[in-house]
Formats: structure tokens, C-alpha cells, sequence
């Protein structure tokens, strides 16, 4: 873990990190706090999908089932004329209890074989969701009256919370239980020899990763106004793969590092060409041949050489 | 609800053909997986490049049956290019390697896009199987009959090249176990690059002969990745026959869904996986992989 070997530049990073994120977009306003707040509802997602990938060793490819029903939990209910609050906390919930009821099956198989069965249950949800045009508008998405109160504050809001999870993220893997998720990941017949149950720990991270997944796509909701079947295609879990990997799928912070590039790589990359997907793909295939770590963690390791 | 014979025969030659279109896109999937043990996700962009390929040989030469012969090889150069480059420098890490596919799905995707356009292009039939077949009284399209007798066609090819030639006892060793194989003097590099040109050849033989049968338009790579994936996991991994049945069960459930539960085919196939997983998590005819 990064963190660990040189947890002088990893804290000073990520306070500049902090305050920066705080405080520029609030400062330029517009465009610029619209993409930052996008980037932090990827960056909590991300965060999530980061424990299960680089401390659980569970590589999920169907992380857009939990982020879209997120996002139609707050959607449908706000709709329905129920309270946000109540609707956010709707979002956790399903998202966990569809992890709680499809964990059992997916993690069932090891490596390859979960990243499949994880990917075809969230092709079921997108399915369901492109079909039941009665209920999810199918294709045309939902669009949502403004929520959220004011642009900034809700910026701000979300920051704190990604800060949150990321800290409280942490501290859970350096706690006994995310000491023992890690010696699942190193070594799972090992780890169960020792005593571990190691189907209960990985079902426990997978629902944990699923709520906090489900808690971004319901802010996602919120902050576009809109929700999107997209949000549940499997592209969405390849995006949030690849954002976890671009950061450094160990510790958090990569995480929120890796889908902030992307957010904003993106737009900027967007507004000169049509060819984003072959830029990121360019990006992608060199991040991964050039470093074991991701950009985070290349970045942390050129750090401390010079420190 | 009654539906017609007629209708009910159709749909099933439809069903089959379809069926020997996901053959043709598993078998190369799983023979890959087998043997380099990558779960190649560019695999459905290497389908897409087969049939906007195929579709531009066939504008310069003038001819289906030349496009044919010279398209898929040429994907195939390409796979073997891709394995070369970059699968090899992440021999051991199975993550980076499916990300290292998906980043060479996004760029050729975008290649294509960039070549070909964005507009949904339907493709008709090489002229000599574009008419109607009479058969048992019922009439069928030529061009489907011809898809399925190529996929039953190359089955049979397949197998008998794993089975009874020299480069197919070393897939079948690599597959069961790399260290062993490697053991007895076989080189799985030189396996796994031979075998990724072959799977990513059949991919694109199955992009240019699947033209005319599903349209073609960005995304598609992504969908047909995914069918793929999903007909490989139902039938085993690394195993082409369990491929074979499974693309037939696929098929068959896909079509007959559409005719009969409309509104939910989709979710059919993804149930029937996640059944079958539950089951038999290797697969109909997988054995269990360590």
C-alpha cells in the first residue's frame, strides 16, 4: 500500500489535493463546478468499487447495476413526491439488498469468472430498465425537477462526503476485518485455513461497496436532473473499472484521483474531438503497460524518491 | 396464441443461423481464454473490424467469396499483434490484461468510427445467396442456410484441427495445464499467439458472414462482446464444443424469446446464465478452473 511507505507525501498530497478540489471550482463556478461535482459522485463511486478490486480481490464488472438503481431509487421517488432524504436512503438500500441477494451467486466463483456473473446480473437490471418504459421511461430516461438546492453548496456537500468515505474507507482496511479481506485477496484457501470465513467477509464488502455505489448514482441523479439507462449499461462498470485502475486500484485516494482525470479528461477531450474513446483507450493501455500502480501511485512513488 | 408453422420453421432457421454467428464469435473467445487465460473484451471489436473490413474488400475487389478468404487473416495478423505487444508484458495479471483488452476494444471501436462513419449500415447478401431456397415445401432465405451450414462446417473444422493436428494437441495442453505443457517442450507463447490470431479470425469471419444478419453501428462491438461472453460462460471456458451447444441454446432461447415474450428476450439469455451458473458454476461442459 502506497499509503503505508510513505505516509508523509501521501497526507501532504492529499491535503493539497483537498483543498485545491474545495476550493477552485467554488472560485470558477459554471462549467468547472458542474464537471468537479460530477467528478466527486465518480470518485465515491469509484472509492467503493476500489475496495472490492484492490482490497478484497473481487474485480466486479457490474458496479452500473448499483449506481443506476441508485440513481432510479432517487429518481422515481422524487417523481412519486417523496421526500430527497428519504429517497437517498431508498438508494443505499436497494443497492444493498440487490448486492445482498446477487453476492451469494456471484462470488460463488473466483477471478474471471465473478467479473462475468456480476456483469450479466447488471445486464438484467439494465434490461429490466430499458423495457419497462411505464416505469423507467426506457430509453428517453427520466428527467427530474431541480433538486439539490444551490449548485455550490452541493458541490461542497459532496466533497465532504467523498472525503468522508475515503477516510472512513481506510480505516476499515487497516481494521482487523480489512486486515483479514486482505488476506483473502492475497490467499483465500490460506486465509480459510486460518480461520477466516471468507465468503461472509467478501459478501460483507460487496454489500458495503454496492450502498456507497448506490449512494453516488442517487447524488448522480440529483446532480443532472436526470437519469439514464446508460447509467446502467455495462460501459458504466468498464468506466468505473478503468477509473479505480487509472488511479491505482490499492487505496483510496487513486480512486478519487483516477475518476477525476476521467471527468475532466473527458470533457476536455470532448470539446476537441469526436475520438474520446480512442484517446482513453491510447491512455488506458499505456497507464497499464507503464506502471503497476496507476498514475496515483507512480505519482506517490516519483514523490517520495525526491523526498 | 397460435402462430403459424410457417412462422414457427422461420424463426427457427433464424434462431440457428444466429446460433452459428455466436458459434463462430465463442469459439474464438474460449479457445483464447484457454490458452492465454485472457478474457479478451476487444474480442466483439475484433468482430465489428471483420465486418466494416469485409465490407470495404468487398467495395475494392468486387467480390464476396475473395473478402472472405483474405479479411480474416488479416484481423487474425492483428490479434496476433495485440497478444505480441501488449498481453505478453502482463503475462500472470489478469486484471490489467482484461483492462489492457478493454483500452484496444475503445481504440479500434473509435478507428472504425473514424473510418466508416457513425451511421447504422445494413448489409445485403452476396448476390449468389440473396434469393429464397425451397425446402420441404416452406421457403427459406439462402443466406441464413448458408450461415448455418458454414458454422456446423467450421465446428467440424475446428475440432478436427484440436483433435487431430499437432498445434491442436498443444492448445489442448496449454489449456489443462500451461506448466505441465510447458514441461514437455511446448512453448506457450508461441501457442497463445498462434491461437489468439486464430480466435480473433474467427471473430472477424463471424463479423463479415453476421454483416448481413445484424446491422451494423457503433456499440456493436460492445454487444457482441458481451453475447460472446456470455455463450462462453454458459458452455464452459476454454471449451470450444461446450461453445458450440451453448451458442445453439443461446440462439434458440434468443429467437424463440423474441417470438413469443417480446418484451423480456433479453433478459432470458442473462437469466439462463445466471441460472446455469448457479448450477454448474464451470459451465454445461467446463471442468472447474483453479
Amino acid at each position: 500500500m502506497p499509503a503505508r511507505r510513505v505516509p508523509a507525501a501521501t497526507s501532504w498530497l492529499a491535503g493539497l489535493a483537498v483543498a485545491g478540489m474545495a476550493v477552485v471550482p467554488v472560485v470558477a463556478g459554471g462549467y468547472t463546478l458542474y464537471l468537479a461535482t460530477e467528478a466527486m459522485v465518480w470518485s465515491l463511486a469509484a472509492a467503493a468499487l476500489g475496495l472490492l478490486v484492490g482490497h478484497a480481490g473481487v474485480v466486479s464488472l457490474g458496479h452500473a447495476a448499483f449506481f443506476g438503481i441508485g440513481a432510479y431509487s432517487v429518481g422515481l421517488l422524487v417523481k412519486a413526491g417523496v421526500d430527497l432524504w428519504v429517497g437517498l436512503g431508498a438508494a443505499v438500500l436497494l443497492a444493498a439488498a440487490f448486492a445482498a441477494l446477487t453476492g451469494p451467486l456471484a462470488l460463488r466463483g473466483h477471478g474471471v469468472v465473478v467479473l462475468m456473473v456480476t456483469l450479466a446480473f447488471a445486464q438484467m437490471v439494465y434490461s429490466a430498465a430499458y423495457r419497462w418504459k411505464w416505469l423507467t421511461g426506457g430509453d428517453d430516461g427520466l428527467a427530474l425537477p431541480k433538486l439539490g438546492g444551490r449548485p455550490e453548496l452541493f458541490y461542497a456537500a459532496s466533497v465532504v462526503l467523498v472525503v468522508a468515505c475515503v477516510a472512513a474507507l481506510r480505516r476499515l482496511v487497516a481494521s482487523p476485518y480489512g486486515q483479514a479481506l486482505e488476506a483473502i485477496r492475497q490467499n483465500e484457501s490460506k486465509a480459510r485455513a486460518l480461520g477466516i470465513p471468507a465468503f461472509p467477509y467478501k459478501l460483507a464488502a460487496y454489500t458495503l461497496s454496492a450502498a456507497l455505489t448506490g449512494l453516488a448514482g442517487g447524488l448522480l441523479a440529483i446532480h443532472r436532473n436526470f437519469v439514464s439507462p446508460h447509467d446502467l449499461y455495462w460501459v458504466t462498470s468498464a468506466t468505473l473499472l478503468v477509473m479505480v485502475l487509472l488511479g491505482g486500484s490499492r487505496g483510496f485516494v487513486g480512486a478519487v484521483v483516477g475518476a477525476t482525470l476521467y471527468v475532466f479528461l473527458q470533457a476536455w477531450v470532448s470539446s476537441r474531438t469526436e475520438f474520446w474513446s480512442l484517446f482513453l483507450g491510447l491512455v488506458l493501455v499505456l497507464t497499464i503497460l507503464g506502471s503497476r500502480e496507476g498514475l496515483w501511485g507512480l505519482l506517490v512513488r516519483r514523490w517520495s524518491r525526491r523526498a | 396464441m397460435a402462430i403459424p408453422l410457417p412462422l414457427v420453421m422461420m424463426q427457427l432457421l433464424n434462431s440457428l443461423s444466429y446460433a452459428m454467428l455466436l458459434f463462430l464469435l465463442a469459439a474464438g473467445l474460449s479457445l483464447i481464454f484457454g490458452v492465454a487465460r485472457v478474457v479478451n473484451l476487444a474480442h466483439g471489436a475484433f468482430y465489428m473490424m471483420g465486418a466494416y473490413l469485409g465490407l470495404a474488400a468487398q467495395r475494392l475487389l468486387g467480390d464476396f467469396w475473395a473478402a472472405l478468404v483474405l479479411v480474416p487473416p488479416a484481423v487474425g495478423l492483428a490479434g496476433v499483434a495485440a497478444e505480441r505487444l501488449l498481453l505478453r508484458q502482463l503475462h500472470g495479471r489478469p486484471l490489467e490484461q482484461v483492462l489492457v483488452t478493454v483500452g484496444v476494444g475503445f481504440i479500434l471501436a473509435d478507428l472504425i468510427r473514424a473510418g466508416f462513419g457513425a451511421a447504422v449500415r445494413s448489409v445485403p447478401p452476396p448476390p449468389a445467396l440473396s434469393g429464397p431456397v425451397e425446402l420441404f415445401g416452406l421457403i427459406y432465405p439462402a443466406y441464413q442456410l448458408f450461415v448455418l451450414a458454414l458454422g456446423v462446417g467450421l465446428f467440424v473444422a475446428v475440432r478436427v484441427l484440436l483433435m487431430r493436428t499437432a498445434w491442436g494437441v498443444r492448445v489442448r495442453a496449454v489449456t489443462a495445464d500451461p506448466q505441465v505443457a510447458a514441461s514437455l517442450g511446448i512453448h506457450p507463447g508461441r501457442v497463445s499467439a498462434v491461437t489468439f490470431g486464430v480466435g480473433t479470425a474467427l471473430a472477424a469471419l463471424g463479423g463479415m458472414v453476421g454483416a448481413p444478419i445484424i446491422a451494423l453501428a457503433p456499440g456493436l462491438d460492445a454487444q457482441m462482446t458481451l453475447l460472446a461472453l456470455i455463450v462462453v460462460v454458459i458452455g464452459g471456458l476454454g471449451q470450444v464444443e461446450g461453445s458450440f451447444w451453448s451458442a445453439l441454446l443461446v440462439g434458440l432461447v434468443d429467437g424463440f424469446g423474441r417470438l413469443f415474450f417480446s418484451q423480456v428476450a433479453l433478459f432470458l439469455i442473462f437469466a439462463l446464465m445466471a441460472l446455469v451458473l448457479a448450477l454448474r458454476p464451470q459451465g454445461l461442459l467446463g471442468r472447474s478452473l483453479s
